[in-house]
């Protein structure tokens, strides 16, 4: 696919049943001819319970992308902010880290609580289609049904050239991307207490592309 | 009604250079950007092999200008680290945060600015950065500007910025983020023309790359 330099394309939208009810979502094949992929993520998070126990808990996004290998070696650093702290903390994740952060708190049950835990995610990347090292950002912003639960972080993923581990996922093409829900207490959810995580009703994700031809 | 964003362009620098230059941006007559609103995006990956402590002397530090206006107001909140484990939480620091008014440039702090060094423990324990000189690096730092600008009010800019470096003995990590919102009232009437971006006490190494959109958000001509 070649791109005009100025055009803006969107495609690959994910909605209904595509991701609602589902703990992730995956792009594959991704046409790489962009200065700029943006991946949007937008929508209701929920978590899964059939023991009647509710307690709100962390509610974090795991992300893979360079294939499954890269799992567990992403250099990861991230700055969150909550309300009730009014300052920002900053978390970071060393090379045995995986692509996670933190996306909020969640506090919405079940299918039926709908317009609760709303949130925006965006990663970015530019020229996807280079064998240059890539660095993947993200932005994502949380409201809960508690006033005092709101969230924003921002950050980077990063996979490291000079680690032999991660030296050839580094340099291979950006075509794929896998986003997963987690809960802060990830289990069964007959279990008091455990939960599973998954986008709620509404929730879309979509591909953007921006210009292209760049190496 | 908002008009398709424009790419107006790209640079990648095949040399190391210490300041950058936009000057392709919509051209005169109806169409200036003197007369219409207009939203700009710039992004930019810059690596820096800068080693230095930081903290404890100026370490480098990038900023930016449209049209040599050499007045703006600026809030930003950095955070630079190092040596961090794992899921450590760590508020950040108040030093550089900063409120400031008639800067020369965008993005600029009284004292350090947008930086994009690395944190304070420069020393065999902890390792220094991993630089291969290349574009594998892996202290590329990456930047987004979103840059508004009306044709009868100010120059508004809000940027995040992230850098994450790997170091040679170390298996943590460190950082830096910066935040920060800026504007001015000066030379508001006339249209953007040149956007310099500026790397102080360092370079912009080679392989460092920008781009930059427009995009008219009026459509009333």
């Amino acid at each position: 696919m070649t791109l005009q330099q100025d055009r803006v394309v969107r495609f690959g939208e994910l909605a209904g049943g595509d991701i609602e009810g589902k703990a992730s979502i995956e792009f594959k094949n991704i046409p790489t001819d962009f200065c700029q992929l943006n991946i949007h993520i937008v929508g209701q998070a929920e978590l899964q319970t059939t023991s009647g126990y509710q307690s709100p808990n962390d509610f974090y996004v795991d992300v893979d992308f360079q294939g499954g290998g890269a799992i567990g070696s992403f250099v990861t650093a991230e700055s969150r902010m909550t309300q009730g702290n009014w300052y920002w903390k900053t978390y970071t994740n060393g090379q045995s880290g995986f692509g996670t952060h933190l996306l909020g708190i969640c506090n919405t049950f079940n299918v039926a609580n709908w317009g609760a835990d709303q949130f925006v995610m965006r990663y970015y990347i530019m020229e996807p289609g280079s064998t240059r090292s890539k660095s993947v950002q993200f932005e994502s912003q949380m409201q809960s049904t508690s006033a005092g639960w709101s969230t924003q972080n921002y950050g980077q993923h990063r996979l490291d050239p000079q680690m032999a581990t991660m030296n050839a996922a580094s340099k291979s093409v950006f075509d794929t991307f896998k986003l997963s829900l987690r809960s802060q207490y990830p289990g069964d959810p007959n279990i008091p207490g455990k939960y599973n995580a998954v986008f709620g009703a509404g929730s879309r994700a979509w591909l953007e592309g921006w210009g292209g031809g760049h190496t | 009604m908002a008009q398709p964003w424009q790419f107006l362009g790209y640079q990648k620098l095949a040399s190391n250079t210490a300041g950058v230059y936009f000057t392709n941006w919509f051209p005169a007559g109806t169409n200036a950007s003197s007369y219409w609103d207009f939203n700009y995006k710039l992004v930019m990956e810059t690596v820096t092999n800068y080693s230095g402590a930081n903290g404890s002397e100026p370490g480098p530090y990038y900023r930016l200008n449209i049209n040599s206006v050499y007045n703006w107001d600026v809030v930003a909140y950095s955070q630079h680290d190092d040596n961090q484990a794992s899921g450590t939480p760590y508020q950040w620091s108040a030093y550089p945060t900063a409120t400031t008014n008639g800067r020369p440039y965008a993005f600029e702090q009284p004292s350090t600015t947008w930086i994009m060094n690395q944190g304070t423990n420069n020393d065999a324990a902890n390792g220094t950065r991993r630089y291969a000189s290349g574009e594998d690096d892996t202290q590329w730092g990456t930047t987004e500007v979103s840059y508004t600008k009306q044709h009868s009010t100010g120059h508004s800019m809000r940027m995040n910025s992230f850098n994450v470096q790997s170091r040679v003995n170390g298996t943590n990590q460190c950082f830096n983020g910066y935040q920060a919102t800026c504007g001015t009232l000066t030379g508001y009437n006339v249209a953007p023309a040149e956007l310099y971006i500026n790397a102080a006490n360092w370079q912009f190494l080679a392989g460092s790359k920008f781009w930059l959109w427009g995009c008219r958000t009026t459509n009333d001509y």
